[in-house]
């Protein structure tokens, strides 16, 4: 079984490629992307690319006849959003934070008043100014 | 050297980092106070010597121990009542249940911190470079397509700050000027790899003191970035809003882990420290430096010298 994070990782160039003819254009066979994407890339190639998305459960499949019909499982926007949150997710929630340098962290503990209190500090400060 | 020398100069190595950075980490916070009426850089060198000196003067331990062996003149044919710390005689630490189980749990305990830190770098590298290929260039950001706030700058090679689209709409263009000035900072500082330095050291640091000198270190070091922002763009209050704004974008769930988290008073504390222009502590940290590198030096000198009597003293101890 695929975790989210692995089916979600940054797509290589040709499987953006792909994906981004099935946004425009589904369902679609192998041989059909090959015509789209053009002579660059042989048939297996395609083939293997598909199949490879579709494990990764970017893509769906059905049977026509003798080949399949590919599909993309989420739309632009909903594939963004998860591959974001799977790359964002090791850095914000996952202790991989020796990499980076943040400017402050959000926290839930801070509440309304604080903040209220903090703004009005700053406003005399600009005044005063 | 048999495996029982280097068991024995493994465990001496382990017990005076342990011992050194227990003791460090015993004056770190006993003298916090004093460090924060300091500043922040003064609070930053004092974390960073906790950090270095225990690991440093251990190595130094050990590499004399071993130098003196490696001369001859270790006194092997005077005592059979312990282990030797000796190149050839080591064989007997092996058998040392005490030394052994020390050794075991103090290794074992460093190997973990080390996979720990080997697998964060990893993984952080590796999200790294996805959230590069993902974000779009907006000048002196890379913006992220992202509804969670953050703001922070990552890349050992290249850094590049990364913003989400969040953050950085909500923020004032005086603001968004504050929050790139303070990120410039941190890599003006060269706190990426710095970072990586202290917590490559950390390794070797007794349990419970690596937690407290990283946290003074990272909060000493945001507080350094908000002064430096402060100056750089002229308005310590753009710096201090963009704080605030953040805070304020908070969602139902909060982003962990990152730097450090700031609980009221400490955001008011950076919010306070950033408006008043507090002193950055650089005379004071200098100061620090060069005491700590004399006492050190000094305490080098002194484990040279006395190396023989210091020999039989871990021999006895230990053995």
């Amino acid at each position: 079984m695929r975790t989210f994070s692995t089916a979600t990782r940054v797509l290589g160039e040709l499987e953006m490629r792909v994906m981004e003819l099935l946004w425009q254009e589904s369902p679609i066979s192998v041989r059909t992307a090959c015509e789209r994407l053009g002579s660059a890339h042989a048939y297996t190639t395609i083939m293997t690319t598909m199949d490879r998305l579709h494990k990764k459960r970017l893509l769906r499949r059905k049977k026509d006849g003798n080949a399949f019909l590919y599909e993309p499982a989420m739309d632009r926007a909903a594939y963004q959003h998860r591959v974001v949150e799977a790359a964002l997710t090791p850095l914000l929630e996952q202790g991989a934070t020796p990499v980076l340098a943040a400017f402050i962290e959000v926290a839930g503990n801070l509440d309304e008043d604080h903040l209220a209190e903090l703004e009005r500090l700053i406003a005399n400060h600009r005044r005063r100014r | 050297m048999s495996l029982g020398s280097v068991a024995g100069f493994a465990l001496v190595f382990v017990v005076c980092a342990w011992a050194l950075s227990s003791i460090g980490g015993l004056v770190l916070h006993r003298s916090r106070r004093w460090l924060q009426r300091q500043g922040p850089m003064a609070e930053r060198r004092a974390a960073e010597a906790v950090a270095v000196v225990p690991v440093v003067l251990a190595a130094v331990a050990v590499a004399t121990l071993v130098l003196q062996s490696a001369l001859g003149v270790d006194h092997c044919e005077a005592h059979d009542h312990h282990a030797h710390l000796c190149i050839t005689h080591g064989a007997a630490w092996l058998e040392r249940t005490s030394a052994m189980v020390t050794l075991a749990v103090a290794g074992a305990a460093m190997l973990v911190r080390l996979v720990l830190l080997v697998t964060s770098f990893a993984r952080g590298a590796r999200s790294i470079r996805e959230l590069h290929a993902l974000s779009r260039d907006a000048g002196d950001v890379r913006i992220v397509d992202s509804d969670r706030p953050f703001c922070f700058v990552a890349g050992p090679t290249r850094p590049a700050i990364y913003v989400s689209s969040r953050v950085w709409s909500a923020l004032s263009e005086a603001e968004r000027s504050a929050l790139v000035a303070h990120e410039r900072a941190h890599v003006r500082h060269g706190d990426l790899y710095l970072r990586v330095a202290l917590e490559v050291f950390l390794v070797a640091a007794a349990p419970l003191v690596g937690d407290r000198v990283r946290a003074m270190w990272l909060h000493a070091g945001e507080r350094l970035c908000d002064a430096h922002a402060a100056t750089v763009t002229g308005e310590p209050a753009n710096v201090a809003s963009a704080m605030v704004a953040l805070c304020r974008l908070n969602t139902p769930r909060p982003v962990a882990s990152l730097g450090f988290t700031p609980t009221a008073d400490e955001l008011a504390g950076r919010v306070q420290a950033v408006l008043e222009g507090r002193p950055t502590g650089h005379r004071t940290a200098a100061r620090l430096g060069r005491a700590v590198l004399t006492a050190s030096l000094i305490v080098v000198g002194a484990t040279i010298v006395a190396s023989e009597p210091l020999h039989h003293v871990f021999e006895t101890l230990l053995g």
